[in-house]
């Protein structure tokens, strides 16, 4: 493959010890889930562990870091247990073996108190069904975490009415869950887990059981919510598209194991195997790759007027600011420029695009000739 | 889907036929009951080789004389009920306990004088459920004060009061405490299981034998068999509280403690009052029967009137009972959904319910002073004359008719079913009811069936068992058959449904004991109106589960099978009764469960057998009598229950 | 969840909890005597024949109207009622047929919680009865040979091949089997379930001119009604029904008698001297028994009736100085 670039990708994090570090982190279901981990049976795949000992591997040898302020999403189809996974971050489900360290420590040693804390003040949680109790008030629900903490009523519904006012739902907060849309609803979710200002966010699927156009809002929400609080997030889902456009690094899950860990240019630039290929096949180039990916040092003489734009805008989204006036799109973050592309840059994205393309629906009719399978593609 | 149960003609319902489908055949076409059919004929031939060739055995020589220790047990605990410090520090501190909550409570009520009672019991009423209810709570005082019975209602309202609170007490932590750990539920569920097949009427006999006689005794009984839906419906209502709820709090910090009181006891509210509903229901029924060991109050009058054979004051003690069930009911289903609670605003509500007690007082206080404590006695009207009248004259009209129907039942079915029962070798029983159990359920049902039957033997009730067997048998067939019949017809019309309705809910509430009375008047004495009170009694249950299990059918089958051009007779056989299969086997399970359960109380009318045994045992001072009779009730119970069940069971792995 | 645990298996919570334990069962051994009262509520037992009902209405009736008691009557068999009594659960019983057996349990040489309150004025005799025309059909079957003879007279679909001898509620004071198995009779006993049940089946029976036998006791009212014969069995002797599962001889004449609550009697209330006073003859228990069961009267009614007409009956058994 012919990339722009082959080495790492630019990052605009600022590095340093990761917020969240998962080593070697397994999860088996069953009644001797015990007597897999350290034998040779580990080894086995999942079926034949199956069918030797009834337990169920659900995540496997996982590790990963995620670093301060980032968005780090799991991608997996159903059952590829990235639910599990996230879940055994603060241990809601525990895990069978391996660690997880957040700021160096390891959770794994926690007491049932010290556990609490964690939850309480560091990382909390948003689900795909919500999780809301229907008994109570919009803003009971956001104010829960602080109530179980011991907060006083008054400071807690102040803290409560903020959030349901940075989500979006102020004039809701009397309204019982079951009179919220599900979309209105998630954002209860959301201000509650956003409540207890806590420094990890972790998100269980949060929007696929809502509407399309609603689901599209959510993750402006998201986007939004994460440049002005930044908190390190990890980002449970199933859909790639969400995956590409929320995810600053993405992991992509298959029976319990990762298969790439990347940031979407990556993935889509250097699957590691056939079943990320298969994933990201569809994928628009144009849609994915960044500016930030294509962006090149200024040559000199070349004027510094042209349009603005944020270093993570796809390339799809420069193509109207490139067509308006000639000169060149400045890449930038806040003040600093980080470099700037060219309609020549462009247009080699989307060429490659299509090249591959006809690339790939050659060897589509190969195969339907009756000759080898694609191969070739690659 | 399952590989061999005979469930291919549900998958597809517009297949030719096999020849004539009616219900009857297409319950027939599961395989295990063609194979049970076949175990009974085996049964019949080994049985009547062994009675031509053989000598067939009286006594089944397995009596572990059980009974004969017993008899020293009970003579114990009668001389150290007041010595022995297991009754000093135990059980009597329960009898004597819930039986001064008993007096407390009722002198409380008489202390209120009726016009108090009548004003506080409105008021709740109204409070809690709304104006519709509490005019007919008023209604309901009325008519105990209009037939006589007012001391007897506040009575039972005294020892239902008590009774419930406590099962309450034990049944809710139990319940919650199930409902958070698999573990203890794996634990308690047997225990329930057993509590619940158990009838009624065996619960007597330990009760007799632990806390005597008299209202403690009766309310720990009440008490006691109230307790398994409190338990299991609470477990259930945690369980099924939104476990993302639980997650999301949990993933937030909760403490267990905060787990339960901010999340799990507020969302399982509701549920939670449906079982305290049902526990009130099921202490309605044991409080009458509980009346044989001496509970009082309006039981204790059916029963007084059960013995006078006086039709008319046993209805008007059954009315009583019947209004003060559905109050009890209406009211703790209406806390339950809450919709029709007035809505107050919150500042008004002290003030609200002040107003009420004052009310209350204020009643009470009148009634002292203008000498009115009771209910006037020129207010009372009896409609036993009228209802005795009634009864003599259908009597007169079909007393013929029914005696001779019931001398045909005896001679043509009850008793020679008896005798092959009786009179074959227990083995040959045992090891039938081992293999109904194979057929129907897993080999752990026929272990269990198996020896429930043996233990019939063993507790020395070999020959009661049989008798009560084939009483139960006959029973159940007339059950079901009027039962799916009456079921099926309701499901077609909503018109007889909506008619039926009513019927069903009164005959629900309506104590055992009250069926027996008119029963005994048409069928005169014997197992016959025994059986046909249980027949009567088991079949509201069996017609709702029928009419539910048809209706409940996807629409979306039944859509398709009438766009294919099915005639109704069709649709019922070929879709609807397939698809409601489980519904209907649970209706079976039910009904014969309920037929056992009355059966033995048909004791009272003498139908004999196991019931006469526990009556008898009592009346007579022979716990070992009784109590082995008791027990061996549970053990037909825990057969019949776990063989029906078992297939209902294996109808819904079948289609899981 | 584990915080939870670790709470109930400390020790120290365990230890509290046996403490408490301790402490309650060594303050207070609780006896069922022990249980609340409401003094103003006198509870009779009610054993299931009519003749009794009789006597509870009427003492009902006067401890109510003429002493201002409340009165509790509580259905409940023979033997329990004894029971009742020693468990303080009822304070009398009205008409006691013999049961020396359960005086020697609970009374002075046992228990000690219930005394012989002494005769109640009727003399109880009970029998094998059936109707008259009977005897005319069949001469001598009033005697247990003739029954013997003429048992397939009184088959029944319930009682199969053998003859029927109807019974009547299960807790009745009973030594038939015991005389059907001396004589050989081939009888089945098939019980009624209760008297009244029993005595509708002899009405209807009686009506009709059919065969019926069955098990009854003086006094009752159906004798005043009806023509019945008294199968003659050898009169009792000492002795003769010791083996209940042999006897020789008939039932036993007794003096019933009224058993008390011993609390009851040493209290020496007011309601208790009514009783104790009370003491009447089979013709007055006949004439309110008649009443309930004949006539369809209500307990209440039939003894207000009986009362407006035996005043100078009853005068005597009210205590004077608590007299309304």
């Amino acid at each position: 493959m012919n990339s722009p670039t082959t080495e790492h990708p630019p990052s605009d994090r600022s590095d340093g010890d990761p917020k969240i570090a998962v080593h070697k982190l397994w999860k088996i279901f069953g009644r001797n889930a015990s007597s897999v981990l350290g034998t040779e049976l580990q080894d086995l795949d999942r079926d034949a562990i199956r069918e030797r000992t009834g337990c169920t591997v659900a995540v496997r040898d996982v590790s990963f870091d995620v670093l301060p302020g980032e968005i780090f999403v799991v991608m997996g189809l159903s059952g590829s247990g990235k639910s599990t996974l996230i879940r055994c971050l603060t241990r809601l489900i525990e895990p069978s073996g391996g660690e997880v360290l957040l700021d160096g420590a390891d959770i794994g040693g926690y007491g049932p108190q010290r556990l609490r804390e964690l939850r309480r003040h560091q990382v909390a949680m948003v689900f795909q069904h919500f999780g809301l109790l229907a008994h109570r008030k919009a803003i009971d629900n956001v104010a829960y975490g602080l109530e179980v903490r011991g907060m006083g009523r008054t400071e807690r519904y102040a803290r409560a009415r903020e959030m349901i006012d940075m989500v979006g739902l102020s004039g809701n907060e009397n309204a019982r869950p079951d009179q919220l849309s599900g979309g209105m609803q998630q954002r209860v979710g959301l201000a509650r887990a956003l409540a207890v200002d806590p420094e990890v966010l972790l998100f269980d699927e949060p929007f696929s059981a809502l509407d399309p156009l609603i689901r599209r809002d959510m993750q402006q929400e998201v986007l939004r919510l994460q440049q002005e609080l930044r908190k390190t997030a990890v980002f449970i889902t199933h859909d790639l598209s969400e995956a590409l456009k929320l995810g600053d690094r993405i992991a992509i899950m298959r029976d319990g194991e990762l298969v790439q860990v990347g940031t979407a240019e990556e993935l889509v630039g250097r699957p590691a195997d056939d079943y990320v290929r298969d994933f990201v096949e569809d994928v628009n180039r144009t849609d994915v790759l960044t500016v930030r990916w294509l962006m090149r040092p200024p040559r000199d003489g070349e004027p510094l007027d042209g349009p603005v734009a944020a270093p993570r805008t796809v390339v799809r989204d420069v193509v109207p600011l490139l067509a308006a006036g000639s000169a060149p799109v400045r890449v930038v973050d806040g003040d600093t420029l980080l470099g700037v592309v060219g309609r020549a840059d462009a247009l080699r994205a989307i060429a490659e695009d299509q090249t591959e393309d006809a690339t790939k629906a050659a060897a589509d009719s190969a195969a339907a000739a009756g000759g080898p399978t694609g191969d070739g593609r690659s | 889907m399952a590989t061999d149960t005979g469930t291919p003609q549900r998958a597809t319902p517009a297949a030719p036929a096999p020849p004539p489908a009616g219900p009857a055949t297409a319950l027939l076409r599961a395989r295990p009951v063609q194979a049970a059919l076949l175990t009974v004929l085996l049964f019949a031939v080994v049985f009547g080789a062994y009675a031509a060739f053989g000598s067939l055995p009286t006594r089944t020589g397995l009596d572990l004389g059980l009974g004969a220790q017993l008899d020293r047990l009970y003579a114990w605990v009668v001389a150290n009920r007041n010595a022995s410090p297991l009754f000093l520090y135990g059980f009597n501190y329960l009898s004597v306990g819930l039986g001064s909550a008993v007096i407390l409570i009722d002198q409380g009520l008489t202390l209120l004088t009726w016009p108090g009672v009548v004003v506080l019991g409105v008021f709740t009423a109204w409070r809690v459920a709304g104006w519709r209810v509490a005019a007919y709570v008023a209604v309901t005082f009325a008519v105990f004060g209009v037939l006589g019975l007012w001391e007897q209602a506040m009575t039972t309202l005294a020892l239902i009061t008590t009774s419930v609170l406590l099962a309450l007490l034990a049944g809710i932590p139990l319940g919650i405490a199930a409902g958070r750990s698999q573990r203890f539920y794996r634990l308690i569920r047997p225990v329930l299981d057993f509590m619940q097949i158990m009838p009624a009427f065996a619960y007597l006999m330990p009760a007799l034998l632990l806390f005597g006689i008299g209202n403690p005794s009766a309310a720990v009984v009440t008490t006691v068999y109230a307790i398994p839906p409190a338990v299991r419906i609470t477990a259930m209502a945690i369980r099924n509280v939104d476990p993302g709820a639980v997650e999301a709090t949990t993933s937030l910090g909760s403490t267990p403690w905060q787990l339960l009181t901010k999340v799990q006891l507020p969302l399982a509210k509701r549920t939670i009052l449906l079982g305290v509903n049902q526990t009130i229901m099921l202490a309605m029924s044991m409080v009458v029967i509980a009346s044989v060991i001496g509970a009082g109050g309006l039981g204790d009058a059916i029963y007084q009137a059960l013995s006078k054979a006086n039709v008319g004051q046993a209805m008007e003690a059954g009315l009583a009972i019947v209004l003060m069930a559905i109050a009890l009911d209406r009211v703790t289903a209406a806390a339950g959904d809450g919709t029709r609670t007035p809505a107050i605003p919150e500042r008004l509500r002290l003030p609200v319910l002040g107003a009420g007690v004052l009310a209350a007082a204020v009643a009470a206080l009148a009634a002292r002073l203008a000498g009115a404590t009771a209910w006037p006695a020129g207010w009372e009207l009896s409609i036993a004359g009228g209802v005795n009248w009634l009864n003599e004259a259908l009597q007169d009209l079909v007393g013929d008719a029914t005696k001779a129907l019931a001398g045909a039942t005896l001679n043509w079915v009850l008793d020679p079913l008896r005798a092959v029962l009786t009179d074959s070798p227990w083995w040959l029983v045992v090891i039938a009811a081992f293999v109904l159990g194979r057929l129907f359920g897993s080999w752990g049902t026929a272990l269990t069936g198996g020896f429930a039957i043996l233990a019939c033997g063993l507790l020395g009730a070999w020959e009661f068992s049989m008798d009560t067997l084939s009483q139960v048998l006959v029973a159940a067939l007339a059950t079901v058959v009027i039962g799916f019949a009456v079921g099926i017809l309701a499901s077609r019309s909503d018109t007889f449904a909506a008619l039926l309705r009513p019927l069903l809910d009164a005959m629900q509430t309506l104590p055992p004991f009250v069926y027996l009375i008119p029963a005994v008047a048409l069928f005169g004495v014997g197992r016959i109106p025994a059986l046909a009170a249980a027949v009567i009694y088991a079949l509201p249950p069996v017609i709702r589960l029928v009419d539910d299990g048809i209706r409940g059918c996807s629409p979306s089958a039944v859509e398709a099978a009438v766009a294919q051009g099915s005639s109704r007779w069709q649709l019922l056989t070929k879709v609807q009764l397939p698809l409601a299969r489980s519904s209907l086997l649970l209706a079976v399970n039910q009904g014969i469960m309920m037929v056992l359960a009355m059966v033995v109380i048909g004791a009272l009318v003498g139908a004999g057998a196991l019931g006469y045994g526990v009556v008898f045992g009592m009346a007579q001072n022979l716990l070992g009598l009784g109590l082995t009779s008791g027990l061996a009730i549970v053990g037909l119970g825990l057969f019949l229950d776990r063989v029906t069940q078992g297939a209902a069971r294996q109808e819904r792995t079948a289609h899981a | 969840m584990r915080d939870r645990s670790t709470l109930t298996r400390s020790l120290p919570a365990k230890a509290a909890v046996v403490v408490l334990a301790v402490l309650m069962t060594a303050s207070c051994a609780v006896r069922t005597t022990s249980m609340l009262r409401d003094p103003d509520t006198v509870r009779i037992a009610l054993n299931g024949w009519v003749g009794y009902e009789a006597d509870a209405a009427v003492i009902e009736h006067l401890l109510e109207h003429e002493l201002d008691y409340q009165v509790q009557i509580m259905q409940i068999d023979e033997q329990p009622a004894w029971q009742a009594l020693d468990q303080g659960a009822v304070d009398v019983i009205l008409e006691n047929w013999g049961h020396e057996d359960l005086m020697e349990t609970y009374g002075p040489n046992g228990n000690d919680t219930v005394v012989d309150g002494g005769p109640n004025g009727n003399i109880g005799h009970i029998g094998w009865y059936m109707p008259r025309y009977l005897t005319e059909e069949y001469p001598g079957i009033d005697t247990p040979e003739g029954l013997k003879e003429h048992a397939d007279v009184f088959r029944t679909d319930e009682s199969g091949d053998k003859g029927q001898f109807l019974a009547g509620a299960p807790g009745f004071v009973t030594s038939d089997q015991g005389m059907i198995d001396h004589y050989g009779l081939p009888l089945s006993i098939v019980y009624a379930g209760s008297e009244a049940a029993q005595l509708t089946a002899v009405r209807d029976a009686y009506e009709d001119e059919q065969p019926i036998l069955f098990y009854s006791q003086e006094p009752s009212w159906i004798m005043e009604d009806l023509d019945l014969v008294r199968v003659k069995f050898p009169e009792w002797t000492e002795g003769c029904d010791a083996d209940p599962a042999d006897v020789s001889c008939d039932y036993p004449k007794y003096d019933l008698n009224k058993i008390y609550r011993k609390g009851f009697a040493t209290e020496d209330s007011a309601a208790f001297r009514l009783i104790d006073a009370w003491k009447w003859r089979n013709t007055d228990q006949n004439v309110v028994a008649g009443l309930i069961a004949r006539d369809g009267l209500e307990r209440e009614d039939a003894a207000a009736k009986w009362a407006a007409d035996n005043k100078d009956v009853w005068r005597p058994w009210i205590p004077e100085d608590a007299a309304k």
